[in-house]
């Protein structure tokens, strides 16, 4: 599910930026407040166990896999702001040490893995633990927390990808979606699992801290969802088309023929000299330095199995 | 070649996957590792394994914004952008064909996505008209852009991690001002993540045997119980850790050892990707 | 009267849940002793390790070092003093790099970097691994890690070392060298081990814990010899002492 780098446009990469950056920096704030050091090693640690979670492969018919992902379990053991940041180093990691999700694209997969996911299954958790503080109730909160986040994720994704015109939406959407309702069901296993095992074991591990939403916050977050699905149902309704067409006036990869014999920024150069001649010039001058560089690196090479020979 | 004072590195004769150990193997294979083969490509020495971390990560991140704001990547920027990471490659020793291979990991991901680039671009319509017909160009066009650009970028990322070890990385994050909660957050993560992975994959091991005739339904209903364990005995550890941090004097940041200094190969690597990165976007 | 380098009066620890860890510990270590404490599993050894230098505070009993109680005001100076080496390695080496590792411990007690630094590759030589100092911990064997936990505490000149088995899980190579490497160190030492025989060599008096409280406490020479003792406490005569093997002579440390 990781969006690698190259598939969202412009301005999709911009806005993902633009959200996720003020939502890390008031994680930072939150958890800095109120983690001492002694937590803070621990919520560290934690992340290390969510990456090597990440290990346990669903093979998912045709020969692809899902893998755990591990937002809304970090959420249910550390709350939601020390999960957003858990999430989001494990995703640095990825993407800068595995190409697992790209550079640029790193806002959006915040977002949707490390954001929506731990959000969405605290949410359900919470309503969850509400509805039957047991055993039971917790085991089945995380499941549906679980699966629910991994599902809300892959949409968010999906949501994306549409909106910078790589893909239409409804197609889009079906897949992830469909995907991810059957690695869901893995990830709510190995969640829920968790959760029974701890609160046999070690139950002061996963209660206390207030690591629930309070039931002001449920009643008000259902009732601002419920007002979003209302309001954007009925714009669906009055324009069908709308949305997509919105999309593709927006989407540059609609002019692509012509970007593939000039520059946008052709107009940006120093009088006399064109984009492409500047261009030019600039390759020209680092094929000369990497040709010089690799000279040096060759003889220096050489040198040396001439001193040791 | 020296690296920063008070560090020492040792020099590697890199032919194929051998490698000399200044140690000796103790000889039972889950004691430890040498790390995989790509880590031990970080462990070589070359004018590029020296450069700042910081230079290297901002070049990288430089390159992949050039290439990824800059409309469908044609021959001529994607044959420049190859050749300078192939010269990289080889100036620092590293294998090209290996870290060509390891872009290749976006493809599947990118493919799955631009397979449906020619369809978007006939107005999203599956007709056979959309694929081949006349605005069909567009679409492969999409396609293409989707590709290179993830392989590519890719690339850039393979580069930096191939040249520079892992603490040495977060010593330059730590350097550009990222805040310290992250850093200890990938300190941790990179300390802690193979012991983890070990202990479950000796649990799945202890899982498989005991139950060799179990399907995978059951299975992945027990490995809750696995992560659970995994979870208990990762809090133990995370307070031992606090524990062993606070005997040696911990008061709540962790201190930073080695200054970072910026050399003429950072300032020559920063010009080039500077003007490489500006001749993507001029052409 | 010489100062203890530890002492214990009284201690006792209770855990969150009731259980009586410690049930009042007596124990002194004056300087330049090396003393062995040995017991089943479960006894309170590693409990007892972690209020050495402060990690755990007592429910009732003192803790000195050095003659300075330990409380919020002198913990630090007290860290600075007690070198604990735990265990399981990994616990001890939580940074990405064997060099920050052992640079760690003089970097915080406020020591100007270069001359941590020095202290960093002091403690590395010392161990014999200064070459591995650019490399993850994982990357290295466990024997190694041993050793380099033993640096990191070795790199703030500890003048009371506190070693939590430090032989168990080494193959004998290691171990052997694990052994000469502590006799090397002429640091006061209070050693916890199920190694019997590291126990007869390394050290001249030994001390017997079971069930948070002491149980014996006398020369290694006669503790160690008596088998009705050592079984009742879930230990044994170390092969050692039954080959005639002399125990380690007292005041071979001069601190």
């Amino acid at each position: 599910m990781h969006i690698p780098d190259g598939m969202l446009d412009t301005k999709t990469v911009a806005s993902t930026w633009a959200a996720a950056v003020p939502a890390l920096a008031w994680a930072v704030r939150d958890v800095r407040r109120r983690m001492t050091d002694g937590r803070l090693v621990l919520m560290s640690v934690m992340a290390a166990l969510v990456f090597a979670l990440q290990m346990l492969n669903f093979p998912v018919a045709g020969g692809t896999s899902g893998h755990f992902a591990g937002g809304a379990l970090a959420a249910i053991l550390l709350g939601p702001w020390p999960a957003v940041l858990v999430v989001t180093a494990v995703l640095f990691v990825q993407a800068f040490f595995f190409a697992d999700g790209g550079v640029t694209a790193l806002a959006a997969n915040v977002l949707d893995m490390a954001i929506v996911a731990p959000f969405v299954g605290w949410w359900v958790y919470s309503l969850a633990v509400r509805v039957s503080d047991t055993r039971g109730g917790r085991t089945a909160g995380a499941f549906i927390a679980a699966w629910t986040a991994c599902v809300a994720a892959s949409l968010s994704a999906a949501m994306l990808v549409w909106a910078s015109g790589a893909a239409p939406l409804l197609p889009v959407l079906g897949a992830m979606g469909f995907w991810h309702a059957i690695i869901g069901i893995g990830e709510g296993f190995v969640t829920a699992g968790l959760v029974a095992y701890v609160l046999a074991v070690r139950p002061d591990l996963v209660r206390g801290d207030a690591r629930t939403m309070s039931a002001r916050g449920l009643a008000g977050s259902l009732g601002a969802t419920a007002l979003a699905a209302a309001a954007l149902s009925f714009l669906a309704y009055r324009r069908p088309d709308g949305l997509e067409r919105v999309a593709a006036e927006l989407s540059f990869l609609q002019r692509a023929e012509p970007l593939w014999t000039e520059s946008p920024l052709a107009g940006y150069t120093i009088p006399g000299i064109t984009g492409d001649a500047l261009a030019g010039i600039l390759a020209g001058l680092v094929g000369l330095t990497v040709t010089g560089l690799l000279t040096y690196t060759a003889l220096q090479a050489f040198r040396r199995r001439r001193a040791v020979s | 070649m020296t690296g920063a004072p008070g560090i020492h590195r040792h020099e590697h004769e890199h032919a194929s996957a051998v490698h000399r150990h200044p140690h000796h193997h103790a000889g039972s294979a889950h004691e430890h590792r040498h790390g995989t083969g790509f880590e031990q490509l970080t462990y070589l020495v070359s004018p590029v394994h020296d450069l700042d971390p910081r230079s290297k990560t901002v070049a990288t991140i430089v390159l992949i914004l050039a290439i990824v704001l800059t409309p469908p990547v044609r021959p001529f920027e994607f044959a420049l952008l190859v050749v300078m990471f192939a010269a990289v490659a080889a100036i620092s020793r590293l294998p090209i064909a290996t870290l060509f291979a390891r872009a290749c990991v976006v493809l599947p991901v990118a493919g799955t996505i631009a397979a449906f680039a020619p369809v978007t671009h006939s107005g999203g319509s599956l007709s056979v008209g959309g694929i081949a017909g006349a605005y069909a160009g567009g679409g492969w066009i999409a396609a293409w852009a989707i590709l290179s650009k993830a392989w590519l970028c890719a690339l850039a990322t393979v580069v930096l991690s191939a040249t520079t070890p892992v603490p040495r990385l977060i010593r330059g994050l730590e350097a550009l001002r990222v805040p310290d909660i992250f850093i200890t957050l990938f300190s941790f993560l990179s300390r802690y993540v193979d012991i983890f992975r070990a202990q479950l994959r000796s649990l799945r091991i202890a899982l498989d045997s005991r139950a060799p005739t179990m399907g995978r339904l059951g299975r992945w209903r027990l490995y809750g119980n696995l992560a659970g364990n995994l979870f208990v005995r990762a809090y133990d550890r995370g307070e031992r850790v606090h524990a062993a941090m606070l005997s040696r004097g911990f008061d709540g940041t962790l201190p930073t050892a080695e200054t970072l200094r910026f050399g003429a190969g950072d300032i020559l690597l920063l010009a080039l990707v500077a003007m490489t990165a500006t001749a993507v976007a001029l052409y | 009267m010489q100062i203890p380098a530890l002492e214990l009066i009284g201690l006792s620890h209770r855990y969150p849940d009731g259980t009586l860890a410690l049930d009042g510990i007596d124990l002194s270590v004056l300087a330049g002793e090396s003393v062995a404490l040995l017991g089943p599993n479960g006894a309170g050894k590693s409990t007892l390790m972690l209020h050495a230098n402060g990690v755990l505070r007592p429910s009732s009993g003192t803790v000195a070092v050095d003659g300075v109680g330990i409380e919020d005001a002198t913990v630090r100076e007290v860290r600075l003093r007690v070198g604990l080496v735990f265990q399981d390695p990994d616990d001890q080496l939580f940074m990405t790099s064997v060099y920050d590792d052992v640079a760690f411990g003089p970097l915080n007690m406020g020591l100007p970097p270069d001359e941590a630094d020095r202290r960093a590759h002091e403690a590395l030589h010392a161990v014999g691994l200064a070459d591995q100092a650019s490399r993850p911990a994982q990357h290295l064997s466990f024997g190694q890690r041993k050793r380099i936990a033993l640096a990191t505490v070795l790199a703030m000149d500890p003048s009371l070392l506190v070693l939590d088995e430090p032989t168990s899980n080494l193959d004998p190579r290691a171990r052997r060298d694990m052994i000469a490497l502590i006799t090397s160190l002429r640091v006061t030492r209070l050693v916890a081990t199920h190694d019997m025989d590291l126990a007869w060599e390394l050290c001249e008096r030994a001390v017997i814990l079971d069930a948070g409280r002491v149980a014996a406490d006398g020369p290694c020479k006669d503790v160690l010899s008596d088998e009705a003792l050592l079984f009742a406490h879930g230990l044994e005569t170390p092969p050692s002492a039954r080959a005639g093997r002399p125990c380690a002579a007292p005041g071979t440390i001069r601190p």
